[in-house]
């Protein structure tokens, strides 16, 4: 499902014009964008979270040109779903 | 591996707020809307459809297999049954946004190669080196001195005394250590004096060191003894060792790397001598491949270069003319004949012996044939049978010559010259000449046209009025003295 897909769905979930879900939805995005920047990790009940990750920096080869390179740290985001979500998705 | 970021946790209440803050709508309707959205996505997900939100990123459901596992306090195998997981990827928008903080910082490919920051220090001169060398063994000297007071100098000095052959064992030992001391005191003579060391048990000391240690670390051995020497008052010892380092030195100064490395490994862990070879062999290895790779480009520039100028000398028209000028004069017309027998020999001989007019370019052709057969092409073959030594562009010079065919017509008016019709026509003004020639029964004179008159401009022969030839000029320039009667 994409965005405009979701934006349908939504509307009709709620009862609210497509225009309005839309913004409502950008602002969703760039509310959780913000604080992931920030560095804070957000919790949606019965969802998941999302968090910021730091990822080492590390020396990787190339399987074929055996080039060692080195790969520099970096922040990355994750998602870490709800156990209850876990379980919907197999029941 | 991974850490979080942050024990900060916005809880999806907060959410609430700030999205209701954002668009100014109470409350009430942005929680409606953010339950309705995971609502939504979890509907999706659990259809198995992906979800993707625009410069957020895209909900997946992943099936991971069932995997074995281990009961950390049982040990027990057990295994983890196969299931589905919500994966998400973000955006790369909000990657970027995300890694701010590291988005300067590239991936850097190491070649294999281990970071060398022996290399860094520079290349210094002789004196510098052995400076260096004193700095860095004075600095070490200080915590030599602690280790030296633990040890048992006492010991270890008869021992060298008497056995200074020996001294290779002692220097795997501990107690090699008051040996370096020993070797690294040159300007504190005080400790020197402390120890009573004579100069002459110095030397002893320092000289079984010279022969000892493995080929390789000589050139420092005997550069670290030689500062010590100098400030040493064995003179009977400084003489020959003074000597080593001036073979040391270009060894040395060819090798700074190695010196280095090995010294600073030297003086920072004198038991571990026999371990200092492997880091100067893999420096000396990459060196060894820098030099390679280094020789190998100049081969190479050197191939390229080499193949340009000879492409220039057979290809260049310049050097052709050249290479013909000089090659009719008298000198060189049997090498000619030699040449053009060799090539009468190698082509079918069933030409006629061409002459004058195809047999010009022959001896042009033989010059460079080896060199460059495609712009010559069927002169070559049309020449082939030549053997006159004489030379056909001289022949053609010499031929009578008849105009048949005109080109075009030109009016002589009041300022026209026949040297600015024969530039136009073929490019040069000395083959005036041959347009006179053509209309000798109209011209009485070079010199005197009579405006009004008609001269027809002939087609000449290509040979003839070659411009870049310099025979056809200088020809030319023959034919005007010749008719302008200026000789």
């Amino acid at each position: 499902m994409n965005h405009k897909e979701l934006i349908t769905k939504l509307a009709e979930r709620t009862g609210l014009s497509k225009p309005e879900v839309e913004k409502l939805l950008e602002a969703t995005v760039i509310s959780i964008k913000e604080q992931l920047v920030q560095g804070k990790a957000i919790g949606i009940q019965s969802f998941g979270a999302f968090e910021v990750r730091k990822k080492e920096e590390r020396l990787s080869v190339h399987p074929a040109t055996q080039i060692r390179t080195l790969i520099p740290p970096k922040l990355a985001v994750n998602f870490k779903q709800s156990s209850i979500l876990k379980e919907k998705l197999n029941g | 591996m991974d850490k979080a970021m942050s024990k900060d946790k916005i809880s999806s209440q907060e959410m609430v707020d700030l999205v209701a803050s954002k668009l100014s709508v109470s409350k009430r309707v942005a929680e409606e809307f953010l339950k309705s959205l995971f609502a939504e996505i979890e509907e999706a997900l659990l259809k198995g459809e992906p979800v993707k939100v625009k410069n957020l990123g895209t909900f997946k459901m992943q099936w991971n297999e069932p995997r074995k596992s281990v009961n950390v306090q049982t040990g027990e195998v057990f295994v983890i049954e196969g299931y589905n997981k919500v994966t998400f990827t973000p955006d790369s928008e909000l990657k970027e946004a995300v890694n701010e903080p590291y988005s300067h910082l590239e991936p850097v490919e190491l070649d294999g190669e281990m970071p060398d920051f022996e290399i860094e220090k520079p290349v210094t001169g002789v004196g510098d080196t052995l400076k260096n060398l004193s700095e860095q063994a004075s600095e070490i000297k200080d915590i030599l001195s602690e280790i030296n007071a633990l040890s048992t100098k006492k010991t270890a000095k008869p021992v060298v005394k008497e056995e200074p052959n020996e001294v290779e064992a002692e220097i795997t030992t501990p107690i090699e250590i008051p040996d370096y001391d020993l070797i690294l005191l040159d300007e504190d003579t005080e400790e020197q004096t402390a120890e009573e060391e004579s100069p002459v048990e110095v030397a002893k000391v320092t000289e079984p060191e010279v022969v000892v240690p493995p080929s390789d670390d000589k050139p420092e051995e005997l550069i670290v003894e030689n500062t010590v020497q100098k400030e040493d008052e064995a003179d009977e010892v400084i003489e020959p060792v003074f000597d080593e380092p001036v073979i040391a030195q270009p060894v040395v100064e060819q090798a700074p790397v190695i010196t280095d490395t090995k010294k600073e490994n030297e003086m920072e862990n004198t038991e571990e001598i026999p371990e200092k070879s492997s880091s100067p062999f893999i420096l000396g290895k990459k060196k060894k491949r820098k030099g390679l790779r280094f020789t190998i480009g100049l081969i190479v520039v050197l191939a390229i270069v080499g193949g340009a100028i000879y492409a220039v000398y057979f290809s260049s028209s310049c050097f052709r003319c050249w290479v013909e000028y000089d090659l009719f004069s008298e000198t060189n017309r049997q090498k000619i004949s030699e040449y053009t027998n060799t090539f009468k020999g190698w082509f079918s001989s069933d030409k006629k012996p061409a002459n004058s007019n195809t047999s010009e370019n022959d001896t042009v052709a033989k010059i460079t044939l080896p060199a460059d057969v495609a712009n010559t092409g069927d002169t070559v073959t049309e020449t082939v049978a030549q053997t006159a030594p004489k030379d056909s562009l001289q022949m053609l010079f010499d031929s009578h010559r008849e105009y048949h065919e005109f080109l075009g017509e030109e009016e002589i008016g009041e300022g026209t010259r026949l040297t600015t019709i024969a530039q136009r026509y073929y490019g040069k003004k000395d083959f005036w000449v041959y347009i006179y020639e053509a209309n000798r029964d109209n011209i009485v004179h070079p010199d005197r046209i009579t405006p009004g008159t008609i001269v027809k401009i002939p087609k000449v022969d290509p040979r003839l009025i070659d411009k870049k030839n310099p025979r056809c000029i200088a020809k030319a320039k023959e034919l005007h003295d010749l008719y302008v009667g200026k000789k």
